[in-house]
């Protein structure tokens, strides 16, 4: 309890915090130019805050009763604030194009980044549901960025409801497992012994904060919302839908799965097995007709969540390293491809057809070969990073006895195929309709080719990576 | 010399040449010259370096040679091991072999978009060499995997009318097959903890496992053979996909998965292979002969082909699995002369559907009256598909015919009537086009061979012929090998 109040643990979150403060008082008070102020502020607040994790000792493990950072939260903190001046960096020429300056935007993702920062961290039920609030909050509003438009706000407002009644599943499920310890503690619930009379009411409170989060991570059967939010949200913003929270969630699941509801490990293995086997089905087969660009990659998200999940079902230090490694991956991927989809623009409107697409590889070769690359190793095609993910997904499965989970991912791997090379084919098979061109952003376009290299030459790092990611002692026993 | 890594550098040379091929500039046709010279140029150099290969390889030893290792994964130390033997030796002088011939008819058949398809098609060679040389089994997948990107391209923006539909097909029946290969490596993986081609070789997996892990893999092969009933994306490939993507197709593709079942299936899984061995000749007796009846019935003359390449590969499932020395000797040669035999025929029938734009039989007649030359090199190659005497397809169909009556009598007798049946459609097809007079068709006038398709056509039939008459040019190289596969099994 004395760390209570210790600020070095909290460093980059206070950081952030007051960063995001002094961007709305600025936002608020200056005349012109806001969004750029306020750009380029929350900027520096995230290099900042990023440079306190880096710099400060990466191996500073503290902890107070309900936030704890190890090597592994710092880790994943320093990749979410990287992603996120990422996503901002690259965004910009798509804020600007779109008249969506407002000097809201970064505002709202440095509060959704904060409650991702303390979700990584929060070793307390209710810290977690706190920040899972913060964040979604954010995302509900960040959704409703485009506010002239009716697809946005629908979506918004679709996110918002749904969203919250998964939030109060989760806080349902939390006081019950509270009415059985006593306590909303990782430490305390997980020494604390279950036994025949409390099994059952404890597994509800597990099962309700399973779907709460399933929710959050969008995987099947509780993914119903994820096409219509991505594709009405603007670009921008489904970028950030698509990753960084994602990434947080699974951590706190990895976290949530490991310390409390340990004991329950049987129980949880077959809810998670039952909603990566629907997420790999749902999103690969749902994802074959569609013809939005962006409710194409939502599918595609639901089906990639579904692999990540495989990785935690088999809970082994094998098996959560290769969940970690699939999300690194599967994260700069998608953060390639909507680079890729914020860039595509003809005659001042965003192109969200697919077949608009006709021709794109004769007037743009070099994209067009950035995306065969993104593609296909999102289909897990060798030799691109994306096949040595799913190889060590498949690994883990079988060394923990799940072959029949990797038979049907391959099953499933093989059908998504289909919709990345129908992809591939619209840019390089069919013949253009109009000769309008495509007016390609610089900053989008590099980010594209950065992204496409690194899935290529991932081989010669792969054994670096993997060797850091375990060492990161995910399970941190 | 010895430490120089030969291998790495064939498999880099042509990566070489696709990189210098995105960088060239100019006019647009000087563009498409200098490519075409280019990727002619590169893939001669190769077919040096292999015959270098050759030369310095010891044949006495069966061994693998000029091997090469790097640690890639720590995990099952997985790595960048390369090595040869004879039959991976034979493999990549072939592949090295066709390539020029396909490059040298890239001006004839590819008319837009040169850049592209000679960067597929430098990716093709180097990725098919990477396939023949692995030694590591994981490597040997992301070689054998990643050959689908550039020939799903190839087919797909250079192919015929439904060529899309083909290359979805070609590719996801493909990938369908390989992911339990892929089940099956890592399963292997799990249990012996090495990926290496040579430890597993040597690793004794429990029968029931093995049974198990033969048949992963055995979807995987028997689709990239292809044999019956997994073959139906192939006809569709072959009367959708450029000429030049026909010939590498049917010349070096198809081996592999012929090879697989020699690098792979055998050495590391015996027990289950002969288990299998019977019903792995079944299907081959019937894909000899199923597929030889369907070929009669053809109208389209590249479909035609194709059900004989499926045929005659049908010949090199069931030799390989006679397991037998002669029966695998025969289908090794085979799968050579088979190579050089539909590359040519294939090139014909690019060569025809250039000057008239029809594969459809009954739009020619009475070539040999028109196109004398082509007509009599083209009677050669039919020749040498059903196994005339002389040619080299004789030879590989006698040796497997043999290695099989050895242990399959019945089998035997069915796969020798396919032998038969193939005379009757290639005969049918030749008196058809070549020899028919239809009073009710004007008879088609056409061109005949000009300088380079006579001199590409020609080297074809002479090596097809140099193979039926020298057999031993490849049967003594691989001996020592065979012999070698067969030490598990006694």
């Amino acid at each position: 309890m004395e760390n209570f109040f210790n600020p070095e643990l909290y460093l980059p979150e206070i950081t952030i915090f007051f960063g995001s403060l002094l961007c709305i008082v600025i936002g608020a008070f200056s005349k012109n130019k806001k969004y750029s102020k306020v750009y380029i502020l929350s900027l520096f607040t995230l290099l900042i805050s990023g440079c306190f994790i880096l710099f400060s000792d990466i191996s500073f493990e503290g902890s107070s009763n309900i936030f704890v950072n190890t090597i592994f939260t710092n880790i994943v903190k320093l990749f979410v604030i990287s992603i996120s001046i990422g996503i901002l960096y690259v965004s910009h020429g798509y804020i600007k194009n779109n008249k969506l300056n407002l000097f809201e935007y970064p505002i709202l993702l440095l509060f959704a980044i904060l409650g991702m920062l303390f979700m990584v961290s929060a070793n307390d039920l209710l810290l977690l549901y706190v920040s899972i609030e913060l964040q979604s909050l954010s995302l509900y509003v960040l959704v409703a960025l485009n506010r002239d438009s009716l697809k946005s706000s629908e979506a918004a407002l679709k996110y918002f409801i749904l969203g919250s009644i998964a939030s109060a599943i989760i806080l349902y499920g939390i006081s019950m497992t509270y009415s059985i310890t006593g306590s909303t503690n990782y430490e305390v619930i997980s020494s604390f012994i279950f036994d025949k009379s409390n099994f059952l009411l404890s597994s509800f409170g597990l099962i309700l904060i399973l779907s709460g989060l399933a929710f959050k991570l969008s995987a099947a059967p509780f993914h119903m919302w994820t096409p219509d939010v991505y594709e009405g949200a603007p670009s921008s913003v489904t970028t950030i839908l698509i990753t960084l929270p994602k990434i947080v969630v699974l951590v706190a699941l990895i976290k949530l799965l490991n310390k409390p509801f340990f004991f329950f490990e049987s129980l949880w293995q077959q809810i998670i097995i039952t909603i990566t086997v629907l997420s790999m089905a749902v999103g690969s087969i749902a994802a074959l007709r569609q013809e939005n660009i962006k409710r194409l990659f939502a599918y595609g998200t639901i089906a990639n969540i579904g692999y990540v999940l495989v990785g935690i079902i088999s809970n082994s230090a094998l098996g959560l390293s290769s969940a970690i490694l699939y999300l690194v991956i599967y994260t700069l991927a998608s953060l390639g491809v909507f680079s890729f989809i914020m860039m595509l623009r003809k005659e001042n409107t965003q192109i969200l057809k697919l077949q608009a697409l006709a021709g794109f590889s004769q007037s743009n070769s070099l994209a067009a070969v950035c995306m065969i690359i993104l593609l296909l190793s999102m289909a897990g095609i060798p030799p691109f990073a994306g096949f040595f993910a799913k190889f060590y997904i498949f690994v883990s499965a079988v060394e923990s006895n799940f072959l029949f989970l990797a038979i049907i991912g391959v099953i499933f791997s093989v059908i998504s195929a289909f919709y990345y090379l129908k992809i591939i084919k619209i840019m390089y098979m069919d013949n253009q309709d109009d000769s309008s061109s495509f007016e390609l952003d610089n900053r989008m376009f590099l980010f594209l080719i950065v992204v496409s290299i690194a899935m290529l030459i991932f081989i010669f790092f792969a054994n670096d990576l993997i060797s850091f990611i375990n060492s990161l002692n995910i399970r941190n026993k | 010399m010895v430490s120089f890594p030969i291998l790495s550098s064939i498999i880099i040379t042509p990566l070489i040449g696709a990189i210098i091929a995105l960088f060239v500039k100019g006019e647009e046709k000087a563009i498409s010259k200098n490519l075409r010279e280019l990727a002619l140029w590169t893939s001669l150099v190769e077919l040096v370096l292999v015959i270098i290969l050759i030369i310095q390889f010891d044949y006495n030893n069966s061994a693998f040679q000029f091997i090469e290792k790097k640690g890639i994964l720590n995990k099952f130390s997985i790595s960048y091991h390369l090595g040869v033997d004879a039959i991976s030796l034979i493999f990549i002088l072939l592949t090295t072999f066709l390539f020029p011939f396909c490059f040298f008819y890239t001006k004839l058949s590819i008319k837009f978009r040169t850049r592209e398809f000679v960067i597929a098609m430098l990716f093709l060679e180097a990725l098919t060499i990477g396939v023949f040389c692995s030694l590591d089994i994981v490597l040997f997948y992301i070689f054998f995997e990643s050959l689908l990107i550039p020939m799903f391209l190839i087919i797909g923006i250079w192919g015929g009318k439904n060529r899309i539909f083909s290359s979805f097909k070609f590719f996801l029946y493909t990938l369908a097959g390989s992911v339990f290969f892929l089940i099956s490596i890592i399963f292997m993986a799990y249990t012996s903890n090495t990926t290496s081609i040579v430890e597993l070789d040597n690793y004794y997996f429990d029968v029931y496992i093995q049974k198990w892990l033969w048949f992963g893999m055995f979807l995987s092969f028997a689709i990239k053979v292809p044999m019956w009933p997994f073959h139906t994306w192939l006809p569709d490939a072959h009367v959708e996909a450029p000429t030049i993507g026909s010939m590498i197709l049917a010349g070096i593709l198809l081996k592999v998965g012929g090879f697989a079942f020699l690098r792979i299936s055998l050495p590391i899984l015996p027990e289950a292979s002969s288990y299998f061995s019977t019903f792995v000749v079944f299907l081959s007796a019937i894909a000899v002969v199923y597929t030889s009846l369907v070929a009669f019935a053809q109208t389209d003359i590249k479909k035609l082909i194709a059900y004989s390449s499926v045929a005659h590969m049908g010949y090199v499932t069931a030799g390989i699995f006679s397991l037998t020395e002669i029966g695998i000797q025969g289908s090794l040669f085979q799968m050579i002369s088979h190579g050089i035999v539909s590359a040519g025929l294939f090139l014909s029938i690019g060569i025809l559907y250039e000057r008239t734009g029809s594969r459809i039989l009954k739009d020619y007649n009475l070539l040999i009256k028109s196109m004398p030359i082509f007509s009599v090199l083209f009677i050669i190659l039919v020749l040498s598909s059903v196994g005339l005497p002389g040619t080299s397809g004789f030879i590989g169909e006698l040796l497997v015919v043999l290695g099989i009556f050895k242990n399959f009598l019945i089998f035997g007798i069915f796969v020798s009537t396919g032998i038969i049946l193939g005379a009757i459609y290639m005969m049918s097809l030749v008196r058809k086009i070549i020899f028919t007079i239809d009073k009710d068709i004007i008879e088609t006038a056409l061109i005949d061979l000009k300088g380079l398709e006579i001199s590409l056509m020609l080297c074809l039939v002479a090596f097809t012929l140099l193979l039926g008459l020298y057999p031993n040019i490849i049967l003594g190289f691989t001996e020592i090998s065979t012999i070698n596969l067969l030490t598990n099994f006694k």
